[in-house]
């Protein structure tokens, strides 16, 4: 049972995750590829913090979601007026930026949260303490469970108030036709910066969750890869509404997991699976463009 | 409604997939089940390396006898050597299918892996250079002996043979930075100066404007500490750029499986294979054994299949911790044994690249 609670955890995460980035991909229509850079920045402040600091949870998750707001300013400044291919090569390099400070920052003599090595680079960082709230620590697997599926929960609740309030509404129609936006005096710009700014915030407040549970991380949360895997999520599931992310995150992490319990040969196992998981991929993308659940079509 | 429908099935089919099509226990007889969880990269860009460790657990499992005293089941777990997917592996081999003991990828994740293994009672074998966790952990053992084991040979070769300057060009991956940790702490007791470090991505292909970089530093010898990855690539451009400067490394010419670009280059090695095992490797493969790292494998089942063959019962985690403290394992790499720390202690050869092939060097 154990495993499934380890999994439910990870849907609270990542359900998190593709919530905050359904605010960009499907409101706003910025195609962004940093998000996994903003969820490692979040991560790396919590575990930075409580390792080499001995900071207390809340004011940890405090730091990760003051970092990660932050560095929301280094996407949303300089791609002020980008949209499009060039908003996507913008995030391309933010995440390689990120990645990159995250791998590189480390000198093996030096102790952690230095400025000689503040992340520890491809050793990663592990003894991350489980969070504790109100003097009683997370230990168990079902507490750690149940905290992250409310958190999740209240982060839906919050991103559905978002989207289909009148600020919402601006970012869809920011989205649609931004000049037509502009012509009614819409700030299109502004709106885009708070956006992204909420995101990025929600990604390192789901970065401090999972690296309280999971007690080790390294940098291939900061990869490429992990940001396709959230874009994947988003887009499978559907964007435009809530259901469409969060059906996508629970897809594209149960069905590799199912995809183990198969029973295939051993010496072809490995490779049947990838191979089934692109498949079913494909399939669900020509079959349903929209997503699963999605009420919005991506150009 | 359909959407919703079609997306509550497909669910289910997925959760069916759980309880439904869990592995199956075959068992031949009334003897009790030893449960092995093996994590490895069988996929992705480290697939090459994983599926030469599974070969050699494979080549071993398949030497149970049939009056062994318990029945073996393996299940192996891919990774694609991502430190996430490593610790859901290791979730559902360590709650989903019990398994007993498990042997780890080197994907990085093996602390927290080895703190969840003795949560629940269970032995963690990782085979990587990890400096840190088995000291941590009592559960965690280290089935690689560590660089700080067969460095000291390296150096005392390079003092014999009159090298002064020394250049390292390693990849960044905690691997290369434990050995260089450990080199500039030794190689000034043996008169040597590293006046070059030069870190490479794994997945770094060009080398041309870093060799010639290396050059300016005008070092006697390059030590090489990168992945078969971009070892061959690094080779290629020497030889292209007309580069000239010996070259050595610890381990990682063992790693490559064309030797031929370095024909004649010798370097030190923690892994020594013998003929027999070569020859039945060769036997049930059908090609040579390149990899010879990848013995280690093989002999962290071995001494842990032999270790449970002494007991009649299935042991408790600590009767098992204590026996693998207490044996010496004296199999195909030679004689071997477990520290107080859990690490495995080996020791280095010299060797040297002869007709495209590996060979202990004279005297060793």
């Amino acid at each position: 049972m154990n495993y499934m609670w380890h999994l439910m955890i990870y849907f609270g995460v990542y359900g998190i995750l593709a919530l905050s980035l359904n605010i960009l991909v499907g409101a706003c229509g910025l195609l962004t590829l940093a998000h996994a850079g903003y969820f490692a920045l979040g991560a790396y402040t919590y575990a930075v913090a409580t390792v080499a600091f001995g900071v207390d949870t809340i004011s940890a998750i405090g730091l990760s979601v003051g970092m990660a707001a932050i560095f929301s300013l280094m996407i949303s400044l300089p791609t002020w007026r980008l949209k499009g291919d060039y908003f996507v090569i913008a995030s391309i390099a933010i995440q390689v930026l990120i990645y990159s400070a995250i791998y590189n920052w480390v000198e093996s003599n030096a102790p952690l949260g230095t400025m000689d090595n503040m992340t520890n680079g491809p050793f990663g960082i592990s003894s991350i303490p489980r969070p504790e709230m109100f003097g009683h620590q997370l230990t168990t697997m079902q507490e750690v469970t149940a905290v992250s599926l409310l958190i999740l929960l209240l982060v839906a609740w919050m991103c559905k108030k978002l989207l289909f309030s009148p600020w919402g509404r601006v970012l869809n129609a920011m989205r649609d036709d931004e000049l037509a936006a502009r012509s009614i005096g819409k700030n299109v710009q502004f709106y885009k910066v708070e956006a992204i700014f909420i995101a990025c915030v929600l990604a390192g407040f789901a970065g401090a969750l999972y690296s309280g549970y999971v007690s080790y991380i390294d940098p291939s949360l900061a990869t490429m890869d992990q940001s396709i895997l959230l874009l994947s999520m988003v887009l499978v599931g559907g964007t435009g509404n809530m259901r469409g992310p969060l059906t996508g995150a629970i897809l594209l992490l149960l069905i590799p997991e199912g995809l183990r319990m198969v029973h295939i040969p051993d010496n072809i196992a490995a490779e049947a699976r990838i191979m089934l998981y692109g498949l079913l991929l494909i399939v669900m993308v020509h079959v349903r463009p929209k997503g699963l659940l999605g009420n919005y079509k991506l150009d | 409604m359909k959407k919703i429908l079609g997306i509550i099935i497909g669910i289910l089919v997925v959760v069916g997939l759980f309880y439904f099509n869990q592995p199956r226990e075959v068992k031949h007889n009334n003897k009790e089940t030893i449960k092995i969880g093996i994590i490895l990269p069988l996929t992705g860009a480290s697939a090459y390396t994983g599926n030469i460790y599974k070969e050699l657990y494979d080549m071993r499992l398949a030497e149970i006898p049939q009056n062994s005293k318990f029945n073996y089941k393996v299940i192996f777990s891919d990774d694609e050597l991502n430190s996430q997917k490593s610790l859901t592996a290791a979730n559902k081999l360590l709650y989903l299918d019990n398994v007993d003991v498990m042997f780890l990828s080197f994907s990085g994740a093996e602390p927290a892996i080895s703190d969840l293994a003795k949560k629940q009672n269970k032995l963690a074998f990782s085979l990587l250079w990890d400096t840190d966790t088995p000291y941590q952990n009592d559960h965690a053992f280290n089935a690689l002996p560590l660089p700080d084991q067969f460095v000291s040979p390296l150096l005392q070769e390079l003092q014999k043979r009159g090298y002064k300057r020394v250049s390292v060009l390693l990849g960044n991956h905690r691997t290369g930075l434990n050995s260089l940790k450990i080199l500039k702490n030794e190689a000034p007791k043996y008169g040597l100066e590293i006046v070059d470090e030069q870190f490479v991505d794994l997945n770094e292909r060009d080398f041309r404007i870093l060799v010639n970089k290396m050059e300016l530093k005008k070092p006697d010898i390059i030590i090489s500490l990168l992945f078969p990855s971009n070892m061959l690539m690094w080779v290629r451009t020497l030889k292209e750029q007309g580069i000239t400067t010996p070259i050595t490394s610890i381990d990682g010419f063992d790693l490559l499986e064309d030797k031929s670009l370095l024909e004649g280059v010798w370097y030190v090695s923690d892994s020594i294979s013998n003929p027999e095992f070569e020859r039945r490797y060769k036997e049930k493969y059908g090609k040579d054994l390149s990899f010879t790292q990848a013995l280690w494998a093989y002999e962290a089942l071995n001494n842990l299949i032999n270790i449970y063959e002494t007991f009649d019962t299935k042991p408790t985690d600590e009767q098992l911790i204590q026996a693998l403290y207490k044996k010496r394992h004296n199999t195909v790499v030679g004689d071997v044994y477990y520290d107080g720390n859990g690490i495995l202690n080996g020791y280095g050869v010299m060797k040297i690249i002869h007709n495209g092939k590996s060979e202990i060097m004279k005297g060793q």
